[in-house]
This record gives structure tokens, sequence and C-alpha cells, in this order.
């Protein structure tokens, strides 16, 4: 039917992409982890959504930016909102970021009835689809990804305040707009959890960051290849290594769990 | 030793030789492979109105089929390259497949970009229906739909409008062939007429049966075999049914006898169950495309006539069961 020699250079742009949001998806995924709110993740991309929608409602047929820049200054606002709450105790923080995320889906939904859309379609407008991705679209993400590496390198803060918090969501709303716009919902979530989870599953929390780089490049690099030879969509194949991944992790656990229950029995 | 040596290099030469013939034989079979016109198409039934009037001169691909919903296609690694190698191809339009434009995008093969000499206008000629007119500063509703009801490949008079247009770009490109285009489009016009003229008697007993369909998909199918659309299960194409909009529209089809629901395979047959036990109109599930795997859905022909002998099949079973009752 066709050669993988030719269909290489055609997915090699989708490949970069890839890596890079493994770079730096991963590394928000662990700092999210730290903070406990899990639930951030879907807060902020909602929000992003939100406000990606509310272009549509202002002008007609926004273009790419502008949707973009809507999605940004929303997810900053509520980033800024999620940040201000980030001191409290850890059962506090995932209700309210919660909480943001029920008000940003309802805001959305009102918003879309207004449009007298179905949001399903504005997701799929607005969501990108890795295949697609061109060397542009790689180079101006990937200047977007360094400069907020580097930033995230040169003001590591000691503690946690409200600035640094204010700091990390808006990067993050930031890198989250951006990378939906490109490679769709599912993916940039699934790079941000699953990752995470599966590392804190096998390994000690000390190698977390090492581990789920690697179990992310892993899942990306047998997902790719999956994805070409047996000609299956791209994303939720990479994304079903990814979570494949996970559930052996979650077995070897039970089994560690279930002897350490009958040692602890036994002794 | 000497003589090992010669039998040596003479099986070496043996075997070059073997390797440039086959070599030869591949470039072969590709170069012959190579003079068939590659066609794309974006659902089953225009690949198999290009083969009809292409014949053996192109090698159509069809990316999606009746088992789908057109508007959302999930792209596969293989569709670029069908793409990258296309010399033509055949975009239903109307923003309905975004997915296959994002393709031929991706493609960067420039003979196939819009406007281009391989790309078909594929709906010219064809009378669009549901045009919506936009007023500044109304907001648009049902964006699915922006340009008009873009599923308007049904009907045979549409079939046949396809036909000629992608007769008129094939004859363009390879003007060396265009009377064995037009000669095929004549034969496949016939057969489409020859098929019609069948179905249209057979269906005369049922004109103007009363259905109401979920996505605005068989609106022009309806208009040509005199179906009376009375509404569709989505509110607004492309939005999911809501429960206050499914419960007027059952009020007006048990007003005026409502007969069936159409919808295709990938719609929500729960809410289609529902709907049908409220108004007793039957569940008719029919194709808004072909589907080359299954016989009795291969091709565009054998397509409408699944669709009228299944609604025929439906009426008839609704009548006996009122016989019953
Ligand atoms: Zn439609």
């Amino acid at each position: 039917m066709y050669e993988i020699k030719d269909i290489f250079p055609l997915i090699l742009p989708a490949f970069f992409i890839s890596l890079s949001l493994v770079l730096i998806h991963v590394y928000f995924g662990t700092k999210i982890f730290e903070r406990g709110v899990i639930f951030a993740d879907i807060a902020i991309a909602q929000s992003a959504f939100l406000g990606s929608s509310i272009a549509f409602l202002i002008f007609h047929d926004p273009s790419k930016e502008l949707t973009y820049l809507f999605g940004v200054l929303s997810s900053i606002f509520f980033g800024i909102l999620i940040s201000s709450q980030m001191e409290r105790e850890v059962v506090f923080k995932e209700g309210f970021v919660g909480v943001i995320y029920a008000l940003t889906s309802s805001l959305s939904v009102i918003v879309l009835s207004k449009l007298g859309r179905e949001s399903e379609h504005i997701r799929y407008m607005l969501a990108g689809n890795i295949l697609f991705v061109s060397w542009e679209d790689v180079i101006r993400a990937d200047l977007i990804y360094f400069v907020i590496g580097i930033l995230h390198i040169i003001f590591k803060p000691k503690r946690r305040s409200f600035v640094s918090e204010f700091f990390f969501f808006s990067t993050f709303g930031l890198v989250v707009s951006s990378s939906v716009s490109l490679a769709g919902v599912l993916l940039v979530f699934s790079y941000l959890i699953v990752p995470v989870l599966t590392s804190k599953l096998l390994f000690s929390s000390r190698y977390t960051l090492l581990t789920s780089y690697l179990i992310a490049l892993i899942s990306t690099l047998i997902g790719f290849v999956l994805s070409v030879a047996k000609d299956l969509p791209t994303s939720p194949t990479i994304i079903s290594v990814c979570i494949l991944f996970f559930f052996v992790a979650l077995f070897i656990d039970s089994i560690k769990n279930l002897k350490k229950k009958n040692q602890e029995l036994n002794s | 030793m000497g003589k090992q040596k010669k039998i040596i290099s003479l099986a070496k030469i043996v075997l070059l030789n073997q390797v440039l013939l086959f070599l030869l034989s591949i470039t072969e079979k590709s170069s012959a492979e190579a003079k068939k016109i590659k066609v794309v198409s974006p659902i089953c039934t225009f690949a198999d109105i290009a083969k009809n009037i292409g014949g053996d001169r192109v090698d159509v691909i069809n990316l999606s089929d009746g088992l789908n919903d057109p508007h959302f296609v999930e792209p596969r690694p293989s569709m670029i390259i069908h793409m990258r190698n296309a010399e033509v191809v055949i975009p239903i339009g109307l923003r309905l497949d975004l997915w296959f434009f994002s393709l031929i995008e991706k493609s960067a093969n420039p003979k196939i970009f819009e406007g281009s000499s391989g790309f078909i206008r594929t709906y010219e000629g064809v009378r669009i229906l549901e045009v919506p007119e936009y007023k500044f500063g109304q907001p648009r509703i049902g964006d699915i739909h922006p340009e008009g009801n873009p599923h308007y490949w049904l009907p045979p008079d549409n079939a046949k409008a396809i036909a000629m247009n992608i007769a008129k770009k094939l004859s363009e490109l390879y003007p060396e062939d265009k009377e064995f285009f037009i000669k095929n489009t004549e034969i496949f016009t016939k057969k489409i007429d020859e098929a019609v003229e069948d179905l249209k008697r057979e269906f005369s007993r049922f004109e103007g049966v009363k259905a109401v369909q979920y996505h605005k998909t068989f609106t022009y199918f309806a208009d040509f075999f005199k179906i009376k659309i009375v509404g569709e299960m989505e509110p607004y194409p492309g939005i999911p049914p809501t429960p206050s909009h499914i419960s007027q529209l059952a009020e007006k089809m048990k007003k005026e006898g409502v007969e069936l629901i159409i919808y295709e395979p990938f719609r929500n047959k729960k809410d289609v169950e529902k709907l049908s036990k409220i108004t007793s109109a039957i569940p008719t599930q029919i194709y808004a495309d072909c589907v080359p795997q299954i016989n009795e859905l291969k091709d565009y022909i054998s397509l409408i006539r699944y669709n009228i002998r299944k609604i025929i099949l439906n009426i008839e079973e609704r009548e006996n069961n009122k016989k019953e009752k």
C-alpha cells in the first residue's frame, strides 16, 4: 500500500512536536502533581476553551491568533484565581480547582448556547490534530516552550508564594492553550497526567521527573511506530500506549502490595 | 581452485543478472501503474462515480464510507501518503469535509490545492439547499452547515452532475482520453436512469410518506423520491437532540402522522428508539454513502436501491402492525 520511508518525512514534524510536548508537559505535570491539584490541568484547559469561545461570540469568524489570544487571557485570569488559593490545604485546593472547572465549563455552555453551536464542533475546530502539524508550528511552539522553560529555570522560587503561583499558572495556561490548538485536548492531558502517575507507582519520588520523561518518550516512540506500521490515528495510539504502561504499572504495584500484606500477615 | 573461482564468478554474474532483471521488473511495473490517474475521494460515492467515469484509466481511493460520519473523520498516516501521490481530488466542499481539506494542505502537493488543475469543484451545477442568509450582527446558527446543506450527492440528478464534473476535469487533464470519459459518463448516466426508473415505480405507492431525519443528511434524497421530511432530531445541524426539542418534535410527528425516523448507522440509536416509542414511527437505518465491503451497499446505485427498499419494507411493516391491532 505504501512504504514507511515515504511516510517518514511527512510525519517528522508531528514526531518533533510530540517530543517538545513531552518535554514541557511532563514537567508541568510533575509540578501540578506536587501541588496536589491534578484537576488544574483540565480546569486551565477548560478556561482556555472558554476564552476561545468568547472570541467566537464577539467576532464572527475570529482568526487563529485571536482565538489563541482570548484563550491565553482567559486561562491566565483563571490561573490567577487558582494560584490565589494555593496556600490552603490540599482538600480545599482540589475542591477549589473543581469549582473553577465547573464554572468555566458551565460558562462555556452558556456562551455556546448563545452561539447556537455545539461544543463538540467548536472543540473540533479549536483542537488540532498532531498529523497536520507543520514545521512552522513546530518552531513557533518550541520558541514558546523554550522561553517558558528558561523562565522556569531562572525564577525557581525557594518557596511558594502568590507571585510564584501566579507565574506558574499563567505560564501553564500559555503552554496548554498553544499545545491544545496543535495536538488536541486528549494528547495534552495524557502527557500531563499519565506518565507522572505511572512513575509514582513504580519509582521513588526522587526520580519522578526523569522516569516520567522516560515513560512518556518510550510511549511516544512506540505509539508513532505502531501508528505508521498499522495505519492507526496517531494521537489515540500514543495515548493508548501511555495508558497501557500505566495499567502495567498498576498491576505490578498491586502485586507488590499483596506481597507486602502477606508478609505482614505471616510475621 | 581456478575452476571453483570461475564457478563463483559465473554465479555472481547470474545473480547480478537476476537482481537487475528484478529491479527492471519493479520499475516497469511501477511505470505501468503510474500511467493510471491517481484519484482520492473523501467518500465512497464519489469514488464509485469516478471509477465509472475513469474506468481502467484511474486508480481511485476513498478515505471514508457509509459507516462513518463524513463531517468528522480521524486522519491516519496513510491518508497523507494518498494525498501526496494524488493527481485529482474530489472534495465534498461546503465546509463538510474540513478534514479532507486539512489533508490536502498537509500533503504539500500543489497539483491538488484548491484552484489547481487536480481540484474538482464537485458540486458545480448542483442546486444547494438551505443556504443561510447571514445578517451582520446576528449570531450564526448551526455552523456545521454554514454554506448550505452539504449532503448533496444522494439524488440521481446530482450524482449525474457530479459525474459530469469529474468527466470534465479528467478530460481537461487527459484530453487524449476525452472520448473514453464522455462515453463512460453516458453509460453511467444510463445505468442510473434505468435503476431509478425501477425504484420510482416500486416507490410510487409510497410517495408523500412523512419522515423525520436525525441530521439533515437525507434532505436532497427525500426531495427527489417525494418523501416529506417533517423535521430533524437535531435542533440545529450538528447539535445533539435536546429533551425540549424532541418533545416538540414528537407532538408535531403525532399530529402529522409521521411514519419513519431515518438515520445513519453512526447516530445515537437510543435517541431514535426513544422517539419511536412515543410516536410509533419506525426507526429506519439507511446509509448516506456506499460501503465497499458490504455487497448490497457496494456502490452508488446499490446504495440508493438499498435505501428505497429499506424504506418500503419498513412502511409495509408498519401497515401490517396496524392491521394486526
Ligand atoms: Zn451535515
